[in-house]
């Protein structure tokens, strides 16, 4: 159903309010009507009376939607610098995630796993599922991410195809590794980059599943009412 | 002229009356829109719903800070004036003062200098 002040979202929204700010709005303004309806029923005016002039008292749309959109400090970083966080951030996400990952893992074996799986077949098996599966997700992750930004930000097409594309190209080329000490080798954390045809089946995967992953959540986000 | 909009000359105006009427207690928007209403006999005024980017803009700005309270079932949100809020509607008022001053002795002189 639509809501009284929907359409004045949107348009914020569109022009880049940060939808937190927009959302605080819309309430205060809800707020705000309801207590002018109040008070005309007092005044003795009754039911659509008092609404027209309880909704003429509050402003029009384009009065509310200008005051808005003059105060600069409520725009988002979103609509403000769109080349940062669709064109920079992304990569930066992936790296990051992966990272934090490896942490995890090195943090999970010194407190944990070091007295029980040391010498184990766990040492080889657990962190390489572990990193098979940190290496399968970020990228689809961080694609549907950007895909339920750009639909709450309303940011354009392009912007999102651009992280998209990132996120994918990234999370195909990528290479994350992690090894427990074992055999008397120390363990290690690796990042690269690579594009090989021995792991070509793999990486079309990676690349197939981030795409999946963002048109079903493209799919999802795009009737549904995002404030 | 009372009860006309005149945006152009009420820039900043808001602004002033909402750091000088929190100084003296927590006030939710609408409270503080028929405070300003009433204590400029209705000669500021605008679409009521416009002190709410003022409000949010001087919040982010550190000029108020806001929490919400739960009154006869209804949230509000409440806004008090900060240290920093204090010390920007002491410039306000400086500026305000200054240029209300250039008025008034335009009005009064009409003196036209020689250019």
């Amino acid at each position: 159903m639509s809501q009284p002040f929907d359409a004045l979202a949107e348009t914020l929204l569109r022009e880049g309010i940060a939808p937190r700010h927009v959302r605080r709005y819309i309430g205060e303004l809800g707020d705000h009507l309801d207590a002018l309806i109040e008070a005309q029923k007092r005044r003795g005016y009754d039911g659509e009376d008092a609404e027209c002039r309880a909704r003429a008292l509050l402003g029009p749309d384009d009065e509310l939607a200008a005051a808005m959109l003059a105060q600069k400090n409520l725009h988002a970083l979103a609509a403000r610098a769109p080349w940062l966080v669709f064109g920079v951030v992304p990569p930066l996400l992936i790296a990051g995630m992966l990272a934090g990952t490896g942490a995890m893992m090195v943090a999970l074996w010194h407190t944990v796993l070091a007295g029980h799986v040391a010498g184990t077949g766990w040492t080889i098996a657990l962190p390489k599922l572990w990193s098979t599966i940190a290496l399968y997700a970020v990228a689809p992750l961080t694609a549907a991410f950007y895909v339920v930004i750009a639909r709450l930000y309303r940011r354009s097409t392009r912007w999102l195809a651009l992280a998209v594309t990132l996120s994918a190209v990234l999370g195909t080329l990528i290479t994350f590794a992690v090894r427990f000490p074992n055999a008397g080798k120390t363990g290690e954390v690796a990042f690269g980059l690579m594009l090989s045809s021995a792991a070509m089946g793999e990486q079309l995967t990676r690349l197939a599943l981030t795409a999946v992953v963002a048109a079903a959540t493209f799919y999802a986000m795009r009737h549904r009412r995002v404030v | 002229m009372a009860g006309q909009s005149n945006p152009n000359f009420m820039a900043g105006v808001p602004e002033l009356a909402i750091l000088r009427l929190l100084q003296s207690r927590e006030m939710y928007g609408y409270e503080i829109v028929q405070a300003i209403r009433a204590s400029s006999n209705a000669v500021i005024t605008a679409g009521e719903g416009v002190i709410y980017p003022v409000l949010h803009a001087l919040e982010k700005d550190g000029a108020l800070k806001s929490r919400r309270k739960t009154v006869g079932g209804r949230a509000r949100v409440y806004y008090t004036v900060t240290p920093k809020g204090l010390e920007r509607f002491d410039g306000l008022v400086a500026e305000w003062k200054r240029l209300t001053g250039a008025v008034h002795t335009l009005l009064e002189d009409g003196h036209v200098p020689a250019v």
